[in-house]
């Protein structure tokens, strides 16, 4: 044990003081800062320019030219959009367009025909359904005052809101996703890189003979579990820095933010959630971090690293691709799903999707949990067994049946 | 304190390296470990440090089966490497602390062994910035640093210029007049023959010399003669020239003539022939044996 401390204590402090680890995480820190600073520096601007950013629809420069003689007016008083203008019918919309003096022209053609000229479609560009709704409305409110009904009858029918309360008795995905993508991403990145991190520290010691002398100072099991654990720690100390200081930074300028649904939400989310998020990492982690440290003991040359990870890598890109693909589907309870939340390498982010974004039972959580933790203790003997072997093995990496062909002999 | 390996085994996969290995070495002694390239001594090495198991077989220290209670050991490795980003005084610190050395021990040992190897001036400094002699000199610290009962020495030598090699030589010394155990891998026969009383010749898995340098020179065949002469191209020719059946090789080197016997009991044959060819011979006598020429006879032309 008390070897397994000198190791964890040496793998820790290596990366905490490590100046790439530290500029990171302070770059990490003034980026977190400046973002959730952002309403109180731009006194100027509002907080729905980053919501512009995130996902609204930007301020653009429009054009309107009326070829009907009336609707022109129409729309330049009813557009929500307070940089439209009126042109001349005679106008080039392609050429004003083109050579960026507007970013959008609208030609109105008749009450029901309108070209859209826009230089680049943007995703959440919401002008032209603005323009058809108001065109709709025109069209609806003249057709039927002709009709003889009053504009205030014509309202009445056209114009009514339907108001509905939503009761959600589990979830709502649409309030999730974003914080979901958001801690899956980095739960998926924290266990590549320091995943990687582990693989090449073994690499490096073994390359630079350091090795030789570890591997008889002490026992493989201590120096690998003190290697993962160590890094580990590191890479928890530094996510929980950064969780405490975005919401420390976030809870100054709570107020600013109030209008803003997506920063909201995401510093809303349920305590129990955080929790979830901590044991999937942990565990999620181990799982791959003590299989990085076996890979990283095979390899003879760093180069090697590459070509060894490379399986753990892409199960690793699977597992974080096949749960995206559910969120954005909506549909996170699938049988797929279902299996993937049990399968030791997928269910760190499978399951933890399903936590965040749906009704899981508890269960089905704690069976999860309970065959990580076995799968966790497996791993890390077999981890192990590799480390032990592959640390004094140079030349061409083994072949995994050699490999298991000697630690059966042993 | 005897270390004693008895009748060790090992193969890995289908390559036997290790074929019923047996010696013993005692404290205050060094046992030259000697074997061409590949003869399985970096294995008997971790099989003595419990690296590996071996297949069978067992080693001992006093008739007790050896574990980390009741010795330690200090390795140099052949294959020389620390971290060379990090400062000698850390990484020397994290492996005392891992061989369970208390830190204000640890610290004492670094500073003493620094000033004894001459580079105490470099405590404070990243490793990738000395030379390859100073590394080697912190290598062998870090061996040292726990002041081990074993010392396994693996081409300590290598590397080094005359003036490092005399301060290794003369610590090497030390260590042993201490009492301390020190097993000594090297292909510098002359290394070996300065500080080892013993040795141990492996090669194809089979231990096939083993004893006190001295006897294993004494059983090794005397037919070479060592002739001391002015003219040695008179008396080649004029060995050649007298009809002696028995010379079986004549060699002309450093202003003597290396004559080979068939037998060494023809050597009376030979002085006698010698000293009446009616050349100027200076002298005639039987040429020792040296490491080399014995590590060779045991391990040329087999692995």
């Amino acid at each position: 044990m008390k070897t397994f401390l000198k190791v964890f204590k040496f793998e820790f402090l290596n990366l905490v003081v490590n100046k790439v680890f530290i500029g990171l995480t302070i770059a990490i820190l003034l980026l977190s800062a400046l973002l959730l600073f952002y309403p109180r520096y731009s006194s100027g601007l509002d907080t729905s320019s980053i919501s512009s950013v995130i996902g609204g629809s930007n301020k653009k420069v429009i054009a309107v030219i009326d070829e009907t003689g009336h609707l022109g007016e129409y729309l330049l008083e009813n557009l929500s959009n307070e940089k439209t203008s009126l042109l001349d019918e005679k106008t080039d919309a392609k050429k004003i367009v083109e050579d960026g003096d507007y970013d959008i022209a609208v030609v109105i053609k008749s009450e029901t025909e309108y070209d859209y000229i826009v230089n680049d479609m943007g995703l959440y560009d919401s002008t032209d359904s603005e323009i058809s709704d108001l065109l709709l409305y025109h069209y609806q409110q003249s057709r039927l005052g002709e009709l003889g009904l009053t504009n205030d009858d014509i309202d009445s029918v056209i114009a009514v809101q339907i108001n509905a309360d939503y009761i959600i008795t589990g979830k709502n995905q649409v309030n999730n996703f974003l914080y979901t993508y958001i801690l899956m991403f980095i739960l998926y990145l924290a266990i590549i890189v320091y995943g990687q991190m582990i693989a090449q520290n073994v690499a490096t010691e073994k390359s630079s003979r350091a090795m030789e002398l570890l591997i008889t100072s002490a026992d493989p099991k201590q120096l690998i579990f003190g290697k993962v654990l160590g890094t580990g720690s590191a890479g928890l100390a530094q996510m929980s820095l950064i969780l405490i200081w975005s919401v420390a930074c976030f809870s100054v300028n709570r107020s600013a933010w109030k209008d803003n649904e997506i920063i909201s939400s995401i510093f809303d989310m349920p305590a129990s959630l955080v929790i979830y998020t901590i044991i999937f990492f942990l565990l999620g982690f181990l799982i791959y971090a003590f299989l990085y440290g076996a890979l990283g003991s095979l390899a003879s040359k760093m180069e090697d690293i590459g070509t060894l990870t490379m399986p753990l890598t892409f199960i690793m890109m699977i597992s974080f691709m096949v749960p995206i693909f559910f969120m954005s589907s909506g549909n996170v309870d699938s049988p797929v799903m279902k299996l993937l939340s049990y399968i030791p390498f997928s269910s760190p982010l499978a399951m933890f999707v399903r936590i965040a974004m749906s009704s899981v039972a508890g269960y089905e959580i704690i069976i999860s949990i309970a065959i990580l933790l076995i799968s966790v203790i497996a791993l890390g003997h077999l981890a192990v067994l590799i480390y032990r072997v592959g640390v004094l093995m140079y030349g061409k990496p083994p072949k995994f049946n050699e490999i298991l062909k000697i630690i059966k002999k042993d | 304190m005897i270390l004693s390996v008895n009748n060790i085994y090992k193969s890995f996969g289908e390559k036997q390296v290790l074929k019923g290995i047996s010696f013993s070495a005692e404290s205050g002694k060094a046992l030259g470990v000697l074997g061409r390239n590949g003869a399985g001594k970096t294995t008997l090495i971790r099989i003595i440090m419990q690296v590996f198991a071996p297949d069978s077989g067992a080693v001992y220290i006093d008739k007790t089966p050896i574990s980390d209670t009741n010795v330690s050991f200090g390795y140099l490795p052949e294959e020389r490497g620390l971290y060379p980003k990090k400062k000698i005084s850390s990484q020397l610190m994290y492996f005392a602390e891992l061989k369970g050395v208390p830190r204000a021990k640890a610290t004492a040992n670094i500073d003493r062994l620094l000033a004894k190897l001459e580079i105490s001036e470099y405590k404070n400094t990243r490793l990738d910035s000395l030379s390859k002699g100073n590394q080697q000199k912190v290598q062998l610290i870090a061996a040292l640093i726990s002041d081990p009962d074993i010392i396994v020495l693996d081409e300590p030598f290598s590397g080094l210029d005359p003036v490092n090699a005399g301060i290794l030589k003369e610590l090497v010394k030390e260590l042993i007049s201490e009492g301390k155990l020190v097993l000594f891998s090297s292909h510098q026969m002359n290394y070996i023959e300065e500080f080892c009383n013993d040795i141990v010749i492996l090669n194809g898995g089979h231990i096939v010399a083993n004893g006190t340098i001295r006897d294993i020179k004494h059983q090794f065949a005397r037919n070479i003669m060592e002739v001391s002469c002015e003219d040695t191209v008179a008396v080649t020719d004029a060995i050649n020239n007298a009809g002696m059946p028995f010379v079986k090789n004549l060699v002309m080197q450093d202003g003597c003539v290396f004559v080979t016997l068939d037998n060494e009991n023809r050597k009376f044959d030979f002085m006698e022939k010698a000293a009446a060819l009616g050349v100027d011979i200076d002298g005639i006598r039987v040429k020792e044996p040296n490491l080399n020429d014995i590590f060779i006879h045991y391990t040329e032309g087999q692995i």
